[in-house]
Order: C-alpha cells, then structure tokens, then sequence
C-alpha cells in the first residue's frame, strides 16, 4: 500500500514538473517572441510605409517614421513611442506620442501643428485602428503577455504553433489567437485571430524579414480583415538598432518641434 | 524511380523558390508608388491645399448676406526643418465675393491674403528654443473652450463653417522656451496687441446692446485702436510639468480683453486691460482623460475705473471628460462655469444693459464617431447654457474620398430664449455649409 501510495507520487510529481517545464517553455517561447517583436535593441527607428487595400482594390498610403525607446533596459517592459507622419498630406507633422505601461492605461498624445495644438487621447481602447488601418494601436505597441493564456499547440518543422486566450474576454472581439513562431529566430511569422464563432477573421503575416544589426526584424507584414477584406502592407525601412535616443525625444518639447535629425536619416 | 523522386524534389524546390521570389517581387511591386515619390532626404517640405466652401444661412438675416460663408481657398505651406533651424511659411490666398476690398486688412486675414505663418525658430544651446514671427500658438485643456489660451482666436471662422483649424488665428509673437530638469518654461511676448478676430457684425450678426436687437452691417463694432508696439504688447508664459503621466500647468497673462469689453469715455467699444492667472491638470482617468483648469481674470480697466462700463473680473472654471465608449466612438463633456466679482457693481456699471446673471454655467457635448477605416468621421459639439438657456451645435460629417481628397457638410446652429444672450445672439447666423478640400 505505501509501496503503491510512494509510486503514485512520484508519478504525480513527474506530472507537475513536466508540466511546469512544459509550460515554462511557452512562456519563454512567447517572451522571446515578444521581445524580437517589439523590443530588439535598447531603442529603435523605422521609416514605415503603410498600404491599406479596401476589398475594390482601392489604396490608401500613409508612411510615417516610428522612434522607440526600452525604459528599462533589462526587462521588456515599459516603453516610449514617437510617431512621426509624412502622409498623406493632411497628417504631415502630425505626431503621436505613447508611454506604454504595464499596469493602467498608457499615456497618449497627438500633435496637430496646425492648431499647435497637444491633444491628450484615451489611452483605453488599444483596439481602435492605428491611422485608418487594419493594423490596431494594440499591434503597434505591443499586447501584455499577461492579458493572455499561452499554450503550446505544436511544433513544426520550423515554427512553435501557441494559442493564446485573453483572460478578460470583455473589451477583445477575438476569442483566441493562434501565432506561429520561427523556432530560431522567435519571430513571429502568421498569427490568426479567431472571433467567438470560432472562425478566424483577422490575419497577420510577417511577409519578409531580415536580420538588421544582428537582430531579427520584420521587412514586410500585413494585416488582413476578413470580414471587410481590407488589407493593410507595411514596409520597414532603414530599420536601426541602438541609436541612442534621449529619453526627452518623448516629450511635449518635441511634438512642438521635431526632432528632425532622427527622423529624416 | 529514385531518379524521377529526386527530379521531381528539384523541380518542386526550383518552383517554390520561384514562386517565392515571385511573391517577394509582388510584395515590392506593392510600394513601387512609394519608391517613386521617396525622395532624398530632404529639409523641405512643400504642401498645401485647394479648399472651396459654401454655407448658406438657415435663419433669416437681418441685414446681411444669406450665405454666411462662400469662398475659394488656397494655401501654399512651405517648411525648412533641420535640427536646430525651422522656417516655416504658410499663407493662404483666398476668394469670397462677400469680401469687396481684396487688402482690406491683411494683418487679420482679411481679403484675399491670411498670412498664417511665417517664422522661424531655432534651438539656443540644448535648453532653450526660440520661435519668433508670425505664429499660431495653442495652450491649456479645454475643447473648442479657453481659460488660459489667450492667443488669438478666430470666431468668424468658427462660426461659419471654415475648417477647424482656422478657429486659431496667428500672431506675430516670440517664443522662448526653456527646458529643464524641473519643467518647462514658455514666455510669449506679443509686441503690438493682437485682438482675437471677433464677431464684429460683418457677415455674422450679433447683439447690439445699445439699439436693443440683433445688428450685422449697419452698427459693425469698430473698437478703438490698440496697436501701438511696445506700449501695447502682451505677455504670456506658461510652466509645464508631467509627475508620472500626470501634466500640470501654471498660466500667467499680461496684456488686454481680446473682445471689445468696454466702453471709453467717447462711448466707443475698447478693448480693456487686463491680467489672468490659473492653472490645469489633465490626466489620465477611468479609462478616459479628465481636465481641470481654472483662470481668474483680473480686469485691470475695471479695477482701476470702477464707474466706467468695463467688463468686470471674472473666475473661469472648467472641468472635463472625454473617453471612447466603444471603438470608434468617444465621448466627451465638459462643465464650464464664469461667476462675475462684484456683481452689484457690474449691475450698476452696465444699467439698462446688465443682460447677464452673476453665474453664467455652460455643457458641452461632443461625440465622435469614426466608420469606414475612419474615412467618415461624425462629430456633433453641443454648448448649452442652462442659466442663459441658449445652445450652439456645431455639427460635421467629413468623408476622404481619397486620401487628398475631403467632403465636409457640416451646421452651425444657434438657438436661445433671448436675443441678447451669449450663443442667442447669433441665432441669425445659423448655417449648413458644404466644402471640399484637395490637398496636394
């Protein structure tokens, strides 16, 4: 009896660990995915051009200069965003400022040079378009890893497959999204998200990447919405790592101004 | 058969290989409309826009024009930025046939020429900017409401139906700024008074205290002259600070009253002295961002003329919200509330024409709500007085055909139980106007 019971326990145990180690390593499969997504280098800038196909085959251009900056540079956590627009005409100088937090809302502004004016936005809905796009402020900036549950579905030949649940369901229209992760690389390559039915409706494709300074870093991806068949591509460019950006480029000082040296390079 | 397994592998991988180059070319051939306008890096910056807008009153005018706004616009935007030099010049070249006298007054933008800016600014070591010229210059927390911002506004574009963007008006002002570890520091001098571009009775009727009724062309305000340089020059200075999201703002001002608000001893509309201190914060809340900001005005005239109609001092007080409700679609309110000092003397001053209660309160509402990819935007700005009783509407649907191209339809509407109360005034005003834009 205590034979079997010392037996079953160990089993038992086995069971826990393996799970524990199981489940740590889609937490680290995500985190990794996470920081090559949104966190390479201590800072980073980009020149994005923005396509945005409607299901006519009409197309819409927005291309913009992106600056970020890791605060702390050991952990992936909080982060600052300055968003410079060149297009379409009406939005040139027009510039978006996020802190990204990682309890609470982030704080946003817009600059709108016309009026001179430094507008506060809602940092609540990260699920609104990014600029009319299917890209949402949410795939801009980055989603918590926390507000989902990972589980490691399979593992290709060349990708991790994880499904990843909100934990509050409420304020998402997805129920699930599935991403598949290059297994060297951990960048991410496709990730579907699924509506409540079941059915996938939104798709992102990572269509090129390269590796920039060492780091992996997307070329082209795009955004699919399949319920309005409109289609955003987005294009990298003259992608950097490390250029020392000073933490005061994220402040009212330079949406009034533009720090015009880091952003026409 | 291994032979025709291993050619069969080949072929495959040579078409994958292909159809993936293939598919890269596709995904450039995407942005080759990009590739060709990509230019050289390059300081300049030349835009600009064609905008032609019609609005048509709904209300029967007094004695003006039944169309409040009819004009063809251009605007020519040319910029220099480098890192430490900015120049900047946007002017706009315009048509109404409501306007006769084509350089009737070319400071405030009227006639064919709006010199909206022309400056230039130029960083001084790494704590300091410097911006001096004709500027367009924006600070506190309200929405489409002022306490601290006493940089010139422009009401007859507001209230017409021109973009928003011409409710600011420029100023030929300088602006230092200083940036330290502690705060930000903004001094505006402004050398020769620049009043706001008020409701003067041209076009837009208002209320005529003295004849009793709602006057346009006939009885047009035309204030004694405040521009001297130096002698008559305003002061503006602002200290920001952001403790861990949180923006709070000190505002001083030193200058005059920028709506006629005063008789002088020849009974003719002036604009009085006058000095205003307060403070915002705005922060983020609920989900939403919540503003506060307070302004006491010091009417500078009146304090040292107590007999003399002269507006009186004042205590501005605003409060506001503003949250997005459900994706795409924000809401926001805000209570403002202005409690004249000295009532009873107020009363006594303006005897025969004291037309306002010591408390005037205000709501505003604004919804907004973005569809198609946000190429359609609604939004709806309510003010309404519930001590006045009056309300204005602004109301607009813009729709971007294309990118460069925009639709606006928009109203203006004015309603109030009196005829000499603040939005009630313009009731003959009440407009829908129509416009395009292309920018190019």
């Amino acid at each position: 009896m205590r034979k079997r019971l010392i037996i079953v326990h160990t089993l038992w145990l086995f069971l826990l660990l393996s799970m524990t180690g199981y489940a740590q390593s889609v937490d680290q499969i995500i985190k990794k995915a996470n920081h090559v997504a949104y966190y390479n280098g201590k800072d980073g800038r980009a020149k994005v051009q923005m396509l945005i196909k409607d299901s006519q085959g009409r197309s819409r251009k927005r291309s913009f200069t992106i600056l970020r900056k890791n605060i702390n540079t050991n952990a992936d956590g909080e982060q600052k965003f300055y968003v410079y627009f060149n297009r379409p005409t009406d939005m040139q100088g027009t510039v978006f400022l996020v802190w990204k937090k990682m309890e609470g809302d982030d704080d946003r502004w817009m600059y709108f040079p016309a009026l001179d004016l430094v507008k506060r936005i809602a940092g609540g809905d990260k699920r609104t378009s990014f600029v009319g796009s299917t890209f949402l402020y949410e795939d801009v900036s980055g989603r918590r890893l926390s507000a989902d549950k990972h589980k490691l579905l399979k593992t290709t030949g060349d990708a991790y497959v994880v499904e990843s649940v909100p934990v509050d369901k409420s304020g998402v229209k997805f129920s699930k999204y599935i991403a598949h992760v290059d297994k060297k690389s951990f960048i991410p390559l496709k990730i579907e998200y699924y509506n409540s039915k079941g059915k996938v409706y939104r798709i992102y494709e990572n269509k090129k990447w390269e590796m920039v300074q060492g780091k992996p870093t997307v070329i082209i991806s795009s955004m699919k919405d399949l319920d309005t068949g409109v289609e955003t591509y987005n294009r990298y460019t003259d992608v950097e790592y490390d250029v020392n950006i000073d933490d005061s480029i994220f402040s009212e000082r330079y949406l009034r101004k533009a720090p015009m040296e880091l952003i026409n390079y | 058969m291994h032979l025709f397994k291993c050619s069969l592998l080949l072929l495959l991988s040579t078409l994958c290989t292909l159809s993936s180059w293939a598919q890269n070319d596709d995904l450039e051939n995407l942005f080759a409309d990009f590739e060709e306008e990509e230019e050289e890096v390059s300081p300049y910056v030349i835009k600009g826009f064609l905008d032609a807008r019609f609005g048509p009153r709904i209300a029967q005018s007094k004695e003006n024009s039944w169309y409040t706004l009819g004009e063809a616009r251009a605007q020519f935007d040319y910029k220099y930025a480098t890192n430490n030099l900015e120049l900047a010049l946007v002017t706009d070249l315009k048509y109404s046939p409501l306007q006769t006298d084509p350089f009737e007054d070319v400071e405030n933008g009227v006639g064919i020429l709006d010199i909206r800016e022309f400056s230039f600014s130029k960083s001084i070591g790494t704590s300091f900017e410097l911006k001096a010229g004709r500027q367009i210059l924006t600070w506190g927390t309200g929405d489409m409401l002022f306490i601290n911002d006493l940089f010139p506004k422009d009401w007859q574009s507001f209230f017409s139906g021109r973009q928003v963007n011409y409710l600011k008006a420029p100023s030929n002002s300088v602006k230092l700024s200083n940036f330290n570890k502690w705060f930000t520091l903004d001094l505006v001098w402004t050398p020769r008074f620049t009043s706001d571009r008020f409701i003067n009775g041209s076009n837009i009727e208002y209320f005529n205290p003295f004849i009793g009724g709602i006057v346009g062309e006939s009885a047009m305000i035309q204030p004694s002259e405040r521009d001297e340089y130096f002698s008559e020059s305003e002061f503006a200075i602002r200290v920001h600070k952001v403790i861990k999201g949180v923006e709070l703002d000190l505002y001083g001002y030193d200058g005059f009253w920028k709506t006629p608000e005063g008789f002088n001893d020849q009974g003719q509309f002036f604009f009085p002295q006058l000095s205003v201190i307060g403070a915002s914060l705005r922060t983020p809340l609920f989900t939403g961002v919540f503003n506060v900001e307070y302004g006491h005005y010091f009417s500078r005239d009146h304090e040292n003329n107590r007999l003399k109609p002269i507006r009186n001092s004042e205590d501005r007080l605003l409060v506001g919200f503003e949250k997005e409700v459900v994706k795409n679609f924000t809401a926001s309110t805000q209570l403002y509330i202005e409690r004249i000092n000295d009532f009873d003397r107020y009363l006594e001053n303006f005897e025969g024409f004291a037309f306002r209660d010591e408390v005037r309160t205000m709501l505003t509402l604004r919804l907004e709500y973005f569809a198609l990819e946000q190429r359609l935007r609604f939004s709806f700005f309510n003010y309404y007085s519930p001590n006045e009783k009056d309300f204005f509407s602004k109301n607009t649907i813009t729709f971007k055909y294309r990118d460069n191209l925009q639709f606006e339809l928009g109203s203006n509407y004015f309603t109030g139980k009196n005829d000499f109360s603040f939005w009630g005034q313009f009731q003959t005003t009440s407009n829908i106007y129509a416009g395009l834009t292309w920018y190019y």
